[in-house]
């Protein structure tokens, strides 16, 4: 029998039932993303793809390397050998913090106070990045210790809070997502507290309790740590913009985050 | 494309452009613009599918692509599932698309899915402008990849419509 050569109601029907059935899996979605888990659609989606991804991607990346070391050899030896000279002193550094933190965390005791010093951390490997989503893909989950609500850092601050966690990987919001909202002082003496909400990947707003607060473009702005999972004194960025808004008598702060969102490769989450 | 081997290709492309999509895209990224393979091999199929299964492709390309970002589903499905439906009425014309004119219209494809998706999902900081821009970009790029997709489904499955 020949097909239809023209749009048939049943066509328009299943279309209708496609879009409902995609609306009930963003609620079912939600329902479980609210429980900080992940629905079993999107795991058995990811669980699918992510293992032959990463075996392309390493692929890929073995391809580079092998051509960018045949380039670039001489260069790269010496950047090894400065980088290995850099590590020897890190491991000193590290030593001496360790000793300190241990320090502080005997001192947090003594006084009765919650401790927030010397916690522990997980390195993960960013596995995807969507920025549309403000989202990222961490390589690490329940099994290492991970939790909802816990933060995630590199090496030049704040990259973002778990959302989502499962076995061995979590869903991770970027700072920089508007429906992310983080405690945050600016660094001035006496430090000035606020809310921090995430605005564009180059811009962040800092909201100040205080509207007479004294501030300056370029003061850091870091962690207020007046939270149980998110450690203070985890730097943000820099205050590049002051906005007094006098009818509503509110004060505000643009801030340009530190972290390069783009080009996070790994990150620990700090348990 | 008709039957079990339909289903099966369908399922195995979807799943291959996932990889990619999530192994290669932003390796590939040019000034900024990404391909969207689920999207350039969504496209295609569609184009050789009628409107019923185009709608069917569609929603498995939003579902893959959305569950992979973490992203709401609801948005993903129902952009990819219109974007799919609307590109299978090519195949309603009963005529063998040349190469090129398929390629445009997986274009087409691509920005009715991004511009939907902006509607439903409005991008951070309201930068509109420069999602057009990037969503531009993708369709461009997603055509070039699209054209060879739909010279080997077309092949397979032949040039006639059919679900």
């Amino acid at each position: 029998m020949k097909e239809p050569t023209r749009i048939t109601p049943r066509d328009w029907l299943l279309l209708v039932v496609l879009m409902v059935v995609g609306v009930a899996l963003g609620r079912v979605q939600n329902v479980a993303r609210g429980r900080g888990e992940a629905d079993a659609l999107t795991s058995l989606v990811q669980t699918l793809v992510d293992a032959p991804a990463a075996t392309v991607r390493g692929a890929a990346q073995g391809i580079d390397d092998f051509w960018l070391g045949l380039i670039r050899a001489p260069s790269l030896t010496r950047e090894n050998r400065e980088l290995r000279a850099k590590l020897a002193a890190a491991k000193l550094y590290q030593e001496n913090l360790d000793a300190l933190q241990g320090k502080i965390s005997r001192l947090y005791r003594m006084l009765d106070l919650p401790e927030t010093a010397g916690r522990k951390r997980v390195i993960g490997r960013v596995t995807a990045y969507w920025p549309h989503e403000n989202r990222l893909t961490v390589s690490v989950g329940r099994r290492q210790g991970v939790i909802t609500n816990l933060a995630v850092v590199n090496q030049d601050g704040l990259v973002g809070v778990v959302q989502t966690v499962e076995e061995d990987r979590c869903q991770v919001l970027l700072v920089t997502s508007p429906s992310q909202t983080v405690g945050a002082v600016a660094l001035r003496d006496p430090p000035q507290p606020g809310l921090l909400k995430g605005q564009t990947p180059t811009r962040l707003l800092l909201e100040f309790v205080d509207t007479q607060s004294p501030l300056e473009v370029g003061d850091k702005v870091v962690t207020s740590g007046k939270s149980e999972t998110i450690p203070g004194g985890i730097p943000i960025g820099r205050i590049i913009k002051i906005e007094h808004d006098a009818d509503f008598g509110s004060r505000r702060a643009q801030v340009f985050p530190n972290v390069k969102v783009g080009e996070v490769t790994e990150v620990y989450v700090v348990l | 494309m008709r039957g079990l081997p339909g289903l099966l290709v369908t399922l195995a492309l979807v799943w291959l452009a996932a990889v990619l999509q999530q192994s290669m895209a932003q390796r590939l990224a040019v000034f900024g613009c990404e391909p969207n393979f689920l999207l350039a091999v969504m496209a295609p199929m569609a184009l050789v599918s009628r409107p019923a299964v185009g709608g069917w492709i569609g929603f498995a390309a939003g579902l893959t692509q959305g569950a992979l970002a973490g992203a709401n589903l609801t948005h993903y499905v129902i952009s990819r599932t219109v974007a799919g439906f609307l590109t299978s009425l090519g195949s309603l014309l009963d005529i063998r698309l040349a190469i090129g004119v398929a390629g445009l219209v997986c274009a087409a494809c691509t920005l009715v899915a991004q511009v939907l998706f902006m509607f439903l999902a409005p991008p951070p900081g309201g930068s509109i402008v420069s999602y057009l821009l990037t969503s531009f970009g993708t369709s461009v790029y997603d055509a070039l990849l699209a054209m060879p997709i739909y010279a080997l489904i077309r092949r397979w499955f032949g040039p006639q419509t059919v679900a």
